[in-house]
């Protein structure tokens, strides 16, 4: 290798030139312009000059700058190349870096990649950097499942490929493979987003690449002219608020004397007739008490700076988030980015920093299932949530509804509960490029993803004494966890050029090692107020007779992989693309007899425009890519397991294999009319040997509790669509749109059991999940009960005689019907049981994202729309609310005609349904949301001078709006919603119901509601 | 600036080969124990009879017991926390039955049972396979405690099977002599006295090591007080023994079959003295839910039935009819006032059902505080003395013997009058139920079930017995079915 370094010094000579800018004539500073094939450049000045040396006459440059078509010019012997840049109307000239051997021209892509630029996302920028992803992208998945403040959405990307694991895509920032998410990721920073979606594109991932990958790469000095700082500052402030609440019963039944108020722990008799009609004296809807409009901000500093071998860019940021909960301090987050390169010896050695760290502070608030925002709703709404404790005299009296211990004031709990997240990050990336020759560089970097969680949850000693509340004494729960992912790459890259034919060969090692370690402690008896150390609780108790325990808790991991991969690229004359790629991935989590897996990729495309010239249509690509990508088992699958004392968890697998996604992919690339830009994929996976935790028969199953198998396949089908267009562009009017559709259906195709049950549940026991799977059924079948409606659900032993509609048009009992005890009835089986069937299905029929720019002179209007088609909703929050002291609105009798009223026992017995599955609560979870709007008034240089404002660049004033507005049929907070990952620890790994899918387990179990925010931002470039 | 280029290439290279150290893929699971480790070392084995020890503790003390007790209308709560409230209503005057569905919620009683039974079963049943073979002894220092471990092994099985027996109707019998269990058949046509045989079998084999050997067993096994003796666990085997035959019966007429005078020899060799396990709190291994949720603030009450075998002019079932307060208990009955707490209001949702009603909490338990820490009667000598007495009833008719076990309890905690043996048989039994039914709250998990199945007092539509679970059933392939029977 040595010795190819010293070849390439021959018939060295400058080019120095002028680019402008076609559309206006001006010089443009801080285009890149780059020898083809390595990383030595330059950037034009502040006047749009550059001066450069390359090796050879036959040497190309490749000129590129956001938003102009790139273009590539041979030197041929000239020293001066003046160049008038065309504005890129197609954005097909742009070049991506993922998934493919080297960066490559979308032109010339043989798969389909996806990408976001900086102009995209800085409209409005996303509060973290998946929401920038939002409606933007064909295929791309992103679900809000818990709207609470810093909560990272989770994304999928096309169909499932995992039922037991996430189906999280792998993230990678700046070349550091992330282990974290992406909510403490500051979208201010980014620069371009590029998403490869299927295991056609993502095969160069390998076994981590099964759910696609996410690049996200930040911004750096290197766009700036030689000699240019930039200095940007951006301020945004604004507010945020609960959209909608869900409707409180306004009406009750219970007996009360003339002449008295009600009171629950007095009154303890219902009215004969059982109807809630008996409206409320005092009402109060707790929703309006404890959703308090929140404030929001953002104030980030930008500085970049780039001289002749160095450039650099830092950054802060630190933002703000309330949210939408009374008492609550919401989410606090500071980042810091620094980002700097430096190129020695003319350029061939290139040495490159990333550095990153950021705090979020999360003020918690509990969700889901007996949390504040359970009893939120649950509680009879006659009481004053704000009333002193008759205890102490502190504010928000606990008990509001005697006869249920279970539920106080959530105010009370926020209150007097602190929880409090510290997650700290750091992500490095060093790494070093040496170009020996204009045709071969060898990279070597080095990668890291620090995070250092911590929660305090404290509950001091002044805790009133709440029945069955050991709190009561104080308690002090303590949780730390270390995640150390560490990674080292090396990758050789060589390209050549044999006459018509462009080769490109790349060689990869890819080394990983994860570290996560965590701790917990629960403690009781606070002796002294204020004092929450572990050393400062007792563990015994003021009666001798009790002691509190302290309870610790633990779990770590370690998972180390090696990787080989190469891919091969070679075009014939721009023309005919090939792209050939294989890759043998080493894992630990791999069982012990298959540590090793192959994985594979060939692919090609046809520019056919480049044979054939058609009328208005500029280019038109086929292409063609079959290739695998896969999913690691999550850690503890792979071991025969115990618990300590004794009690048998899981049977070990030493054969457990990696899932794998089998993906071919066709596509289309078509731009036409010079203002469209089509893209068209139709895709099919099969996803075979999936990791799934198989129940046992406790009974003849040894004790064991679950085996861990590869037992299933599942085939999908996507199809997607993107178009772009610059609808018109006259003088300083321009309008563009973007609109994004896909239609993904999954099915299983064979499963080694005769069923799973997955996701969540009102009771979370084991194997009793929502969704049912079977070999035929299509994941994301919820399953359930069904209410009688129609005769022909009767079975032959129920006596139709003794059946009537009722006026809801549910089949009931006719010796029912008008009493106290009328309530609808599920259906049964041939065998007596309930029957259990499909009752809904949370893949929607298609998505639809759309966006829009229409700007003038400096006036721009830029929009959002997010349409989700079909797709249903579990609404167990509704579920749960008919039991509870019957508070749902749709229990209120009052004002209903007295032929529809219907007694308390008609929801609480019949609908209710013992809180198992049923066909009443699924509900059609379609949505239309204006998921980002923005109007704003750029101020340009030119506009500054005639102010006589020299120091300023430009200058952006802009109102901006998130989750402005939904429509949908949804009957509660919002149908975005799910219990998936985000619910579950990474550590439970012991059931399916561990990782789960956001957009599949469509659940609405008393999650945090989405939020929209209102803000003004001020940007300022220097 | 060559030297220089080759340096830097160098620099890049040699970062590289550094960097590129093969890859160590084998890692060890630091969270969790695997078969080697925990049962392929003798040493390892009294940990894991400890956890089976625990695991048959939940299956006598878990949430599922207070479903049980409210089914029995021992205890009332409208909660339907472990489906409580469902499995206690009575709408149209019939219960509601058991919802055998794999996906019910809140299905407690019908799951756990099975699920802790067949867990602390496996621990014992493993190590049971590793002893058969001579060789294999445990040590504990330089004792040799082979046989305290098969001893405790066997009185496992002995319990969890008793348990088995008497709540479900079916059961895999799945011993030590069964070699692969996944093999096994569904048992359809069995009867649950084979059952009640085979646990039977179990503690005599058990109880036949405790006499023959004199050893303590670790405090920790099971959290008593103090270390149990070989001769305290021949005497808790024996009172269990008696317990399973007398509450085996699922009717009056079977009850009338019942083996009084195998109860009797069993009982006769009984604990006298009350067998303790303290509670050490939530969230830890020994927490009594059974009582928590039975007596708690706001959770669970003392059902109308037993506050009306206090006061005969009280209703046995609460008034449907809006009433909230049917006044204090009239009785010469001390224990109304030093275990029982009358409160005026109610606690229940009137919402979900009069039938929840109760003006009555059980507080005998109440000194070891909400968070249930501390020395719990686990099975109380009393009972041991109510099984004799019933048994000596049953056999040989009443007699001065058989009512001063009564009185034992009948006198001197209730400072009642005292019973003379002179009584005929069905005055002495209803004063021995009458006696089981208040001294015995909150002890064992299907005392209360059992009393009342097989005096035929369930009221319409409850179940008499627990059918295999549902989800069980869907992983053995076999049609779901559930008590009381789908008609």
């Amino acid at each position: 290798m040595l010795l190819l370094c010293s070849q390439s010094q021959a018939q060295e000579l400058t080019v120095s030139g002028l680019v402008t800018s076609a559309e206006d004539g001006l010089p443009l500073p801080g285009v890149n312009v780059v020898l083809k094939g390595t990383t030595q450049g330059t950037t034009t000045d502040v006047d749009g000059k550059y001066s450069l040396s390359v090796p050879s006459s036959e040497s190309t440059l490749v000129y590129s700058f956001i938003g102009l078509a790139t273009t590539e010019i041979i030197v041929g012997g000239r020293t001066i190349i003046d160049l008038q840049m065309e504005s890129d109307v197609t954005q097909l000239s742009e070049i991506v870096v993922t998934g493919v051997g080297d960066a490559t021209s979308t032109k010339k892509l043989t798969i389909s990649v996806g990408k976001i630029n900086e102009n995209l996302i800085e409209q409005v920028p996303a509060l973290n950097a998946a929401s920038a992803l939002q409606a933007k992208m064909a295929g791309v998945r992103v679900t809000s499942a818990g709207g609470g403040p810093g909560s990272s959405p989770d994304i999928r990307l096309r169909s499932a490929t995992s039922i037991a694991g996430s189906q999280a895509p792998l993230i990678i920032i700046d070349g550091v493979i992330s282990e974290s998410g992406l909510s403490s990721i500051n979208s201010n920073d980014i620069e371009t987003i590029e998403v490869v979606k299927g295991a056609a594109s993502s095969s160069l991932y390998g076994s981590r690449a099964g759910n696609g990958v996410i690049n996200i790469i930040t911004k750096r000095g290197s766009n700036l002219a030689i000699g240019q700082t930039e200095v940007v500052v951006r301020n945004e402030y604004g507010f945020s608020e609960l959209p909608r609440t869900i409707p409180i019963n306004t009406s009750h039944n219970r007996f009360v004397p003339d002449g008295q108020t009600l009171d629950y722990s007095v009154h303890s008799t219902v009215t004969t007739d059982q109807i809630m009609d008996e409206k409320f004296t005092t009402f109060n809807n707790y929703q309006e008490d404890l959703f308090d409009p929140g404030s929001f901000y953002t104030n980030y500093i930008r500085v970049a700076n780039r001289t002749e071998n160095t450039n650099f860019s830092v950054s802060i940021e630190n933002q703000q988030q309330d949210g939408v909960v009374f008492l609550s301090d919401g989410y606090a987050r500071r980042t810091a980015r620094l980002n700097a390169d430096h190129y020695a010896f003319k350029g061939k050695l290139m040495v490159s920093a990333s550095a990153y760290f950021s705090q979020a502070n999360e003020d918690v608030i509990p969700t889901g299932d007996g949390s504040v925002l359970f009893d939120l709703v649950k509680l009879p709404p006659n009481q004053d949530v704000f009333a002193v404790n008759t205890e102490d005299g502190s504010p928000y009296k606990w008990q509001l509804n005697p006869s249920d211990p279970t539920a106080i004031n959530p105010l009370y709990a926020i209150a007097n509960r602190d929880i409090r997240d510290v997650t700290k990050r750091s992500m490095v990336n060093l790494g070093a490029t040496y170009s020996f020759t204009d045709w071969l560089k060898l990279e070597a970097a080095y990668g890291r993803d620090d995070e250092n969680y911590s929660r305090k949850d404290i509950i001091d000693n002044t805790w009133l004494p709440i029945p069955g509340s050991i709190e009561t004494t104080g308690q002090v729960g303590r949780e730390t966890a270390t995640t150390v992912g560490e990674t080292f790459r090396v990758n050789l890259f060589g390209s050549r050029t044999f006459g018509d034919f462009s080769t490109g060969l790349r060689l990869s090692y890819l080394k990983e090692d994860y570290e996560f370690d965590e701790w917990g402690f629960t403690g009781n008896n606070i002796t002294f107020p204020g004092l929450f150390d572990p050393d400062a609780l007792q563990q015994a108790g003021p009666d001798s007779n009790i002691d509190y325990p302290f309870v610790l808790a633990g779990y770590a991991e370690t998972r180390r992989a090696e990787n080989y991969f190469a891919v091969f690229n070679a075009d014939y004359q721009d023309k005919y693309l090939i792209d050939a790629l294989i890759r043998r991935d080493g894992s630990s989590l791999f069982g012990e007899n298959e540590r090793y897996a192959t994985f594979y990729r060939l692919s090609g495309a046809w520019r056919i425009s480049e044979d054939f010239s058609i009328n208005n249509v500029e280019e038109l690509k086929l292409r063609a890519a079959y290739g695998t990508a896969g999913n690691r088992p999550p850690f503890l699958a792979q071991y025969e397991r115990f618990t300590v004392n004794g009690g048998y968890l899981q049977t070990g697998n030493k054969d457990l294999k990696r899932e794998i996604s089998k993906e071919l992919e066709f596509g289309l690339n078509a731009s036409f009319l010079d203002r469209f830009n089509l893209e068209i994929n139709y895709a099919v996976a099969n996803t075979e040997d999936l990791i799934l935790s198989l129940l046992l028969p406790r009974s003849i199953g040894g004790g064991f509790e679950a085996k861990v198998e590869n037992a299933g396949s599942m085939r999908s089908e996507v199809f997607e669509v993107s178009l772009n267009a610059d609808l018109v562009t006259k003088g300083s009017f321009k309008w563009n749109a973007g609109v994004v559709f896909d239609r993904i259906r999954s099915k299983m195709t064979q499963l080694n059991a005769s069923f799973i049950r997955m996701g969540p549940n009102p009771n979370s026991d084991r194997g009793q999940g929502l969704f049912y799977i079977t070999e035929d059924n299509v994941y994301g079948e919820m399953w359930g009960n069904v209410f009688l409606k129609d005769f022909s659900q009767l079975q032959p032993e129920q006596n139709p005689d003794n059946y009537v509609h009722n006026s809801d048009g549910f089949l009931v009992l006719k010796s029912t019907i008008g009493t106290v005890n009328e309530a609808p009835i599920t259906a049964l089986n041939e065998t007596g049981q309930p029957l259990y069937t499909k009752i809904g299905d949370s893949n929607p029929d298609f998505n639809v994202g759309f966006n829009t720019m229409v700007s003038w002179k400096g006036l721009s209007l830029y929009g959002v729309l997010d349409w989700k088609e079909g797709g249903d909703v579990y609404n167990q929050t509704k579920q749960w609310m008919y039991f509870n002291a019957g508070t749902h609105g749709d229990q209120d009798m009052s004002g209903v005609p007295q032929e529809k009223k219907k007694p308390s026992g008609y929801y609480q017995n019949g609908l209710y349904n013992a809180n198992n599955g049923v066909d009443y609560f699924v509900e059609d979870g379609s949505w239309l949301k204006l998921r980002e709007l923005a109007l704003s008034y750029t101020l340009n240089r030119s506009t500054l001078s005639n102010m006589g404002i020299d120091f300023i660049r430009e200058i952006r004033i802009g109102v901006l709006g998130r989750n402005l507005f939904m429509l949908t049929p949804y009957t509660g907070y919002d149908p975005e919603v799910a219990r998936g990952s985000s619910e579950t620890s990474a550590s439970a790994t012991s059931s399916n119901d561990a990782g789960g899918d956001a957009s599949i387990f469509a659940y609405d179990g008393f999650n945090y509601p989405n939020f929209r925010t209102y803000t003004g931002s001020l940007t300022i470039t220097f | 600036m060559k030297t220089k280029n080759k340096l830097s290439a160098c620099f890049v290279l040699s970062l590289v080969f550094t960097m590129m150290a093969c890859a160590d893929l084998e890692v060890e699971n630091p969270n969790n124990p695997d078969f080697n480790q925990v049962l392929g070392d003798n040493n390892q084995l009294p940990g894991v009879v400890s956890g089976a020890w625990n695991t048959w503790y939940y299956l006598e003390s878990g949430p599922g017991a207070m479903t049980l007790a409210a089914i029995a209308d021992q205890l009332a709560g409208s909660m339907n926390n472990f489906n409580v409230n469902l499995y206690s209503s009575e709408p149209g005057g019939v219960r509601n039955g058991i919802n055998n569905s794999p996906t019910a919620a809140n299905n407690e009683v019908v799951n756990d049972g099975w699920d802790n039974a067949y867990s602390s079963i496996a621990g014992a049943r493993d190590i049971l396979r590793i002893i058969s073979d001579p060789e294999e002894r445990i040590l504990s220092g330089s004792t040799d405690i082979t046989e305290m471990v098969r001893a405790n092994c066997l009185m496992l099985l002995g319990l969890n099977y008793g348990y088995l027996a008497n709540l479900y109707d079916r059961t895999f019998m799945i011993d030590e002599t069964i070699e692969d269990p996944t093999l096994m058949e569904f048992p359809l046509d069995q009867n649950y006295n084979e059952v009640l045989e085979f646990a039977l079998s179990k503690l005599d084999a058990a109880i036949a090591i405790f006499n023959a050997s004199t050893f303590s067993i670790p405090g920790g096994w099971l959290n008593t007080p103090n270390a149990l003796t070989s001769a305290q666990l021949a005497a808790i085997a024996n009172s269990y023994a008696a317990r399973f035959i007398a509450l085996n019966a699922r009717t009056a007429a079977e009850n009338a079959g019942t083996d009084w005078a195998r109860v009797k020899s069993y009982a006769q060799k009984g604990i006298t003295e009350d067998f303790i396990i303290v509670g050490t709190g939530f969230d830890t291994p020994w927490v009594h839910q059974y009582t928590i949720f039975g007596t708690l603030t706001g959770w669970g009450r003392v059902d109308q039935r037993i506050v009306s075998l206090f006061d005969p002019s009280q209703p046995s079932s609460y008034p449907l009819d809006g009433t909230t307060d049917l006044g204090p208990a009239n009785t010469d009955d001390e224990r109304i006032n030093t275990d029982f707490e009358y409160i005026a209001t109610q606690w229940a949702n009137p919402e979900r059902g009069y039938w929840h009603f109760s003006n009555y909490r059980y507080k005998r338990l109440d000194p070891n505080g909400s968070s249930y820490t501390g020395p719990h009667p686990f099975m109380r000598k009393a009972e041991n003395d109510l099984m004799l007495a019933e048994a000596i009833i049953m056999t040989t008719g009443p007699d001065a013997t058989a009512a001063g076990l009564i009185n034992n309890t009948r006198v001197d905690r209730g400072q009642l009058a005292a019973l003379t043996g002179s009584e005929s048989k069905n005055v002495m039994l209803n004063h021995l139920f009458y006696e089981r039914d208040i001294e015995l709250l909150l002890t064992g998990s299907t005392i209360s079930f059992g009393d009342i199945r097989r005096r035929d007092m369930m009221k319409p539509g409850s179940p008499l017995q627990m059918p295999v679970p549902g989800k069980e059933l869907e992983l053995l392939n076999q049609p779901i079915y559930t008590f009381p029977p789908a008609e």
